[in-house]
């Protein structure tokens, strides 16, 4: 094993970030993400790039949002309650579709909750947790290597898609120390922002249907109006319903009509499987050990179909890998995604396995929970 | 060694315990070209607080990094020794600080190993802050995982400057108290 | 002549803004302002929360973004750190700076990065119709406060101060000389300055205050206006509930991004790449 460095999720984030390019961040300390902020004050000045600790959640959102529009690629960081709070301007880099990374190491809730634990509960407020109607790219990697190239990812889509993307750990990836071979730079791509050839129009937001904005930055020498409320095509507050429908579907359709390209998953023994675990994050992990116990002990055949992009959710990808077979459901909270899998997979028998008690479900747990079904 | 190892370290927040699996992990991979991985599970008190920390050692690339069938178990607390007493093997062997941990779980018949561990670093090195490595000696002499030898190297690639040479010294300690 | 109509975006015109309300006087001046030290529009980055103060940015033709409530300091802290050599001017409201992003407000004064920060107290939520503020005299009714405000207000001067702001000032929409003297000077000062302008609601708090025209609102203010020469001889009973106005501070240490650049950067290698 040679170049294999040991490293925890949280320090794999850093890595990929700063190999993506990014040159700000801000962020608040909070369990089980503060060693993501941590790094990056660390390694940010070695590359000349900024970092500073705000006042508080919504400062750092608020900051990585000005830097964004100030050209610079952005990151911060948080847990449950920090991610509660960031809710709101969240929604700013939604509606005024401004790129950003925003991590999230998930930890028990509701509240304060089990700050020092690892809990899956947090998906669907990734989805829904700012008001109103909008995209989102949640993307959970669960291995080492996956984490460090998915962080990059992050970053990539965030600038192609003019959009906040959501990279959701659990505290079992964020905080495992790991054996982990680092991709060289030409193992990935790096994706930068795209500016117009010529600024010659003040209407930034004007795009064919399901296409990112194509506008300068600040301060490219063209005074551009960024709004938090809803606006037209000049970025100018509107309440016109026909134009409302318009940006509204515009930012819907760039994330739906782009779904094949956002999307990353893993299937693990899905062809001869009699059943499909599907599981992502640390619990994916934990399937894949059970699955491959059950395969060297003679056990009944098990597949798995891992997300890692969360959101948009891999309908046709699930369908696909499953077909007709039954699906197990593994999830560290009461039952989230599991509600998704039976809204695409609509014949299929779907069994679940939750728990959220502030420990992972183990690999043998869900050994007993395959023999179950089979013995039922 | 067994295809595959498990060691859980059980401690209060403190004691250093995080450190010691740290280097375990890190001997493993540095030393024997062995997969390793170090998960803790701590809370949020930070000094007192019972904590864990799994290190899994395999041949193989580790799949779910935290301990599911246990081969070693070192307790230097009471508190922390009840509460993650789960997943342990029929034949794995168990450490505990004989001053620290006192009570043990009626029909136990694990082979256990009570060691002075906190009154001999105190009175050997007389600096507590080294108990992280003399666990981590006596972990790997009773283990049979390493050699003193390659964690010599190891804990001097790690620790401080300026304390080398009590960390050899509590790496002596470590594999004479067994 | 000044050329200020380059700092106007005629295209978003009118203003929103009720007949007779302050705001205009207050655009009027920092225009000026911008006119007077001749900045260009692209080097300028306008940025403002919520609330009637938060609809100012879309109306000059320079880099602008509207944000949320309270928190338009925290964006242009961003905006600022990722481009030290431009201008950042942040309005704000009493509502939206004290109240709300009161945690904004003493942290940027702390910091102390080169962000000009124009506070506009109205003393009342003016855009969701008049609820209490930090800063509403007590006695005053609002609509939250039927039977009238108990609570005592913020002095938005004496908070800045003591949070470490490096400019602070205050003016009213009465003295339109001074009110551009202040704010032309926060411009050129280099650090997190803060100057408050009191403004009129006449429609929200002067209303249910029997100060229901512009005229009788300003002529309150004005009655209630004291220059901070004459304060000083004054004690703190004669000075309850008045507006002292002037230059309270103005006084120079380093900002962030310089320490960040000298003492971070530096330390860390990263000024070598």
């Amino acid at each position: 094993m040679n170049n294999v460095k040991i490293r925890s999720g949280n320090e794999l984030v850093v890595e990929g970030a700063i190999a993506a390019g990014c040159n700000f961040f801000a962020g608040y300390p909070i369990t089980p993400s503060s060693e993501i902020a941590e790094g990056m004050s660390r390694e940010l000045p070695k590359v000349h790039g900024i970092f500073i600790q705000m006042e508080d959640e919504l400062a750092s959102i608020g900051a990585v949002i000005g830097a964004s529009l100030g050209g610079k690629k952005v990151m911060t960081a948080t847990s449950g309650p920090g991610f509660s709070l960031k809710q709101e301007n969240l929604g700013v880099a939604l509606i005024a579709e401004v790129p950003l990374v925003i991590v999230n190491v998930m930890r028990g809730g509701p509240s304060t909750g089990l700050p020092t634990r690892g809990a899956q509960g947090d998906v669907m407020q990734a989805r829904w947790g700012t008001h109103g109607d909008h995209p989102v790219i949640a993307l959970a990697p669960a291995f080492p290597k996956e984490v460090f190239l998915t962080t990059i990812d992050a970053f990539n889509l965030a600038e192609k898609f003019m959009t906040p993307v959501i990279l959701l750990l659990d505290e079992l990836v964020g905080h495992s120390h790991e054996p982990v071979e680092l991709p060289g730079p030409d193992e990935y791509e790096i994706v930068n922002r795209k500016y117009p050839e010529k600024l010659e129009t003040l209407e930034i937001y004007k795009r064919e249907m399901g296409k990112p904005p194509l506008r300068p930055d600040f301060f490219m020498g063209y005074p551009i109006h960024i709004e938090s409320l809803e606006h037209n095509d000049y970025g100018y507050p509107t309440t016109n319903p026909e134009i409302v429908e318009v940006q509204q579907r515009r930012r819907l359709e760039k994330i739906e009509r782009h779904k094949d390209e956002i999307i990353r998953y893993k299937t693990h023994y899905t062809d001869d499987a009699e059943l499909v675990i599907f599981a992502f994050g640390s619990m994916a992990r934990s399937a894949l050990e059970a699955i491959e116990t059950l395969r060297k002990e003679g056990g009944p055949k098990i597949g798995l179909f891992q997300p890692i992009t969360i959101w948009p959710f891999p309908e046709e990808q699930l369908k696909k890998a499953v077909g007709e077979k039954d699906v197990l459901v593994v999830e560290l909270n009461w039952g989230q995604l599991v509600y998704e899998v039976e809204r695409v997979l609509k014949t299929n028998k779907i069994h679940s396995l939750l728990k959220m008690t502030g420990m992972p479900i183990r690999p043998d747990e869900i050994i007993e929970k395959i023999k179950e079904i089979k013995n039922a | 060694m067994k295809e595959r190892y498990e060691v859980r370290l059980a401690a209060v927040g403190g004691q250093g315990l995080i450190t010691a699996g740290a280097l375990l992990a890190k001997t493993a991979i540095n030393k024997k070209n062995l997969y390793a991985t170090q998960s803790p599970t701590y809370t949020s008190q930070v000094r007192g607080g019972p904590t864990k920390v799994d290190v899994i050692i395999d041949s193989k690339p580790i799949v779910f990094p935290q301990a599911v069938s246990i081969d070693l178990y070192f307790a230097t607390a009471q508190k922390p020794f009840d509460l993650y007493y789960r997943n342990i093997k029929d034949d794995a062997i168990i450490v505990i600080d004989s001053d620290l941990v006192t009570k043990l779980p009626e029909n136990d018949n694990h082979k256990i190993y009570k060691i002075p561990l906190t009154e001999a670093t105190a009175k050997e090195i007389g600096n507590m802050v080294v108990v992280s490595v003399v666990s981590l000696a006596v972990v790997s002499k009773l283990s049979g995982l390493f050699t003193k030898d390659e964690l010599r190297e190891v804990v001097l690639a790690s620790v401080p400057k300026g304390t080398e040479e009590m960390n050899l010294k509590a790496l002596d300690l470590g594999f004479n108290l067994v | 002549m000044l050329d200020y109509e380059k700092y106007l975006r005629y295209r978003t015109f009118p203003v929103p803004w009720c007949p007779g309300c302050g705001i205009g006087t207050i655009f009027k001046a920092v225009v000026t302002a911008f006119a007077k030290l001749e900045w260009d529009p692209n080097d300028i980055a306008v940025v403002s929360g919520i609330g009637c103060s938060g609809r100012l940015s879309t109306y000059f033709n320079t880099n602008t973004l509207h944000t949320t409530h309270g928190r338009a300091l925290t964006f242009a802290t961003g905006i600022k750190l990722s481009n030290p050599d431009k201008h950042v001017v942040v309005f704000s409201g009493d509502g939206d700076a004290l109240a709300i992003g009161g945690n904004h407000f003493i942290h940027a004064c702390r910091r102390n990065l080169n962000i000009k920060l124009i506070v506009i107290n109205n003393n009342i939520y003016g855009m969701t119709g008049g609820q209490v503020s930090p800063t509403t005299p007590t006695g005053f009714v609002t609509t939250t406060t039927p039977y009238g405000n108990t609570e005592p207000h913020f002095d938005t001067v004496e908070l800045a101060k003591a949070a470490g702001a490096t400019y602070v000032a205050r003016e009213t929409v009465n003295r339109p000389r001074q009110m551009l003297k202040v704010i032309e000077k926060s411009f050129k000062h280099s650090g997190f300055s803060v100057v408050e302008i009191v403004s009129n609601c006449h429609i929200n708090l002067g209303r249910r205050n029997k100060l229901k025209h512009p005229l009788p609102m300003l002529k309150w203010i004005d009655e209630n206006t004291i220059p901070l020469s004459k304060a000083k001889d004054m004690s703190e009973e004669e000075l309850k509930f008045k507006y002292v106005v002037g230059e309270f501070v103005h006084r120079h240490r380093p900002d962030y991004l310089s320490l960040y650049e000298d003492l971070v950067v530096k330390k860390a290698g990263g000024d070598k790449k």
